[in-house]
């Protein structure tokens, strides 16, 4: 993975300003700056999209359609998956990903109740 | 001066420092407010305090008496003195820190017949140490002799793509350079952690490192909670991370591409150079404060939305790749890398701007968390006191 972090489009190596696509294989990129809907993105292989929605500086939009459960790639990696239908362009973000880690929501009656405080981190 | 040397105090235990601190250590809450009075009185001193420390078993005591004893032992202090409700009962965390070598004193407000009385005490001796420690002069020192932990915090997407990349380029070149690296806040491997523990060098070390994670999972389980709102935290989640996966696969970048030669629990020291994980929550004060009792002679602190604290005796580095952090807390930043993302900066170069000022800091160099007083003790706590 740390190799593959460079700041340029994937598919032909030039920097780009605006958004970062890390893996060839991600199906999101993140914005460097905030996007207003109806912008349009032309990656370097020529191809382009509209960003549907405001998309605000470091947050990310679909490069493709995702379906409903499906794996929502960064890094190369797998961060969740899309909770519902997402469109190419579509913001994406807590209300259309879910994360399938630390999930005790998900999960009953399995465990004692524990001692770690609940309080937000860093 | 080359590249890989700077000026620090040699310790009789062998460690160097890039400090040379005097020590107020309150070894429990009830004498926190005369350590306070005694370190506002008496210049080049430090106080290090907690909110508790008294009626503490099992897996606490062990892990508070670790702590206090790590950072009063640690290489930045040259000397300590610590203060008790009794002496007697002082003596068992001086007798774990007397064996740096370093001078150690003890106190007891008892002893001493009362508060005021402990203050004007601590005061005279605390002025001793100070006067004796000053005596002591930077050596030339070799970097591979620095114990490094990396720390983030205030996490934003900038955070993986600028901030975190630049100081793992600093990692690996201190690795390299035959240094130890710590990298820590193993619930934010979660969703990453296979790729960390596949560079672990040994399988028992790779298993630690998915057993730590999956500890936080459980406890997850045993809350019944969603952690996201948790970790992602509310500024991650507005800072663009949507779930704790992708956090995590910025946040490992942070330590670098070396192999993972061990593991160690919250507050241990590593006993190998190079790659080490430590076992710490990811509350950055907690965390900061688990590196530092290991003997992190500097933590480097990378930040997205922006996070000002820093640790105990511990200098902080604070490396930040957002262009609205470094614009809007100039003042709480030490290293500005969003040169990255108007692809100003290459990684490479932003790796050196932080090995640079990392060389600076050993050598003397003020951090902003030092200049400012945003430095914050606090000992993870897993249960009740008694």
């Amino acid at each position: 993975m740390e190799e593959s972090q460079c700041f340029y489009c994937v598919n032909c190596g030039l920097p780009v300003d605006k958004i970062v696509i890390l893996n060839a294989v991600d199906n999101v990129a993140t914005s460097l700056s905030a996007l207003s809907p109806g912008a349009a993105i032309t990656l370097h292989d020529g191809q382009s999209l509209t960003v549907l929605d405001a998309v605000p500086f470091g947050h990310k939009f679909a490069l493709a359609a995702i379906k409903p459960g499906g794996d929502i790639v960064k890094y190369g990696e797998v961060i969740g998956c899309a909770a519902r239908s997402i469109a190419q362009g579509e913001w994406v973000h807590i209300h259309n990903v879910d994360s399938a880690r630390g999930r005790g929501d998900l999960v009953q009656d399995e465990l004692e109740p524990g001692t770690l405080d609940e309080g937000a981190s860093d | 001066m080359t590249d890989v040397s700077f000026m620090g105090f040699r310790r009789p235990d062998g460690r160097v420092g890039v400090r040379n601190h005097v020590a107020i250590l309150s070894a429990m809450d009830n004498t926190n407010p005369t350590a306070e009075r005694i370190g506002s009185m008496v210049a080049g001193t430090v106080v290090l305090s907690t909110p508790f420390g008294r009626g503490q078993i099992g897996h606490d005591l062990d892990v508070t008496l670790r702590t206090l004893s790590g950072i009063a032992s640690h290489p930045n202090i040259a000397a300590v003195l610590v203060l008790s409700l009794s002496i007697k009962a002082g003596e068992a965390l001086a007798a774990r820190i007397a064996k740096t070598g370093k001078p150690v004193e003890v106190l007891g407000l008892q002893d001493e017949g009362s508060a005021t009385w402990l203050t004007a005490k601590g005061v005279q001796v605390a002025a001793q140490l100070v006067a004796d420690a000053s005596e002591l002069h930077r050596q030339p020192c070799d970097l591979a002799e620095l114990v490094v932990a990396v720390e983030c915090g205030g996490s934003d997407a900038t955070s993986g793509l600028a901030s975190n990349p630049a100081v793992g380029r600093f990692a690996d070149r201190l690795v390299d350079a035959g240094g130890t690296i710590i990298l820590s806040e193993p619930a934010e491997f979660m969703g990453a952690e296979h790729l960390v523990a596949a560079r672990a060098v040994n399988e028992e070390d790779a298993r630690r490192i998915h057993d730590m994670v999956q500890w936080f999972e459980d406890e997850a389980k045993r809350h019944g909670v969603d952690m996201r709102g948790t970790n992602p935290t509310p500024d991650n989640i507005e800072g663009g991370l949507t779930t704790l996966e992708e956090k995590s696969l910025g946040a490992i970048a942070k330590g670098g591409t070396r192999p993972i030669v061990e593991v160690i629990e919250y507050a241990e020291a590593p006993s190998r150079k190079g790659l080490v994980v430590m076992n710490t929550p990811s509350a950055a004060c907690e965390s900061m404060t688990g590196l530092a009792a290991g003997g992190a002679q500097i933590i480097i602190f990378s930040t997205g939305r922006g996070n000002a604290i820093g640790a105990p005796v511990a200098p902080t580095v604070k490396v930040t790749g957002n262009p609205n952090t470094m614009n809007g807390m100039p003042e709480n930043i030490d290293v500005d890398v969003s040169g990255i993302l108007s692809a100003d900066l290459g990684l490479d170069d932003a790796g050196e701007q932080v090995w640079r000022q990392v060389a600076k800091v050993a050598g003397g160099k003020l951090t902003r968390c030092e200049i400012l007083y945003e430095q914050q003790l606090s000992v993870s706590r897993f249960g009740p006191s008694v």
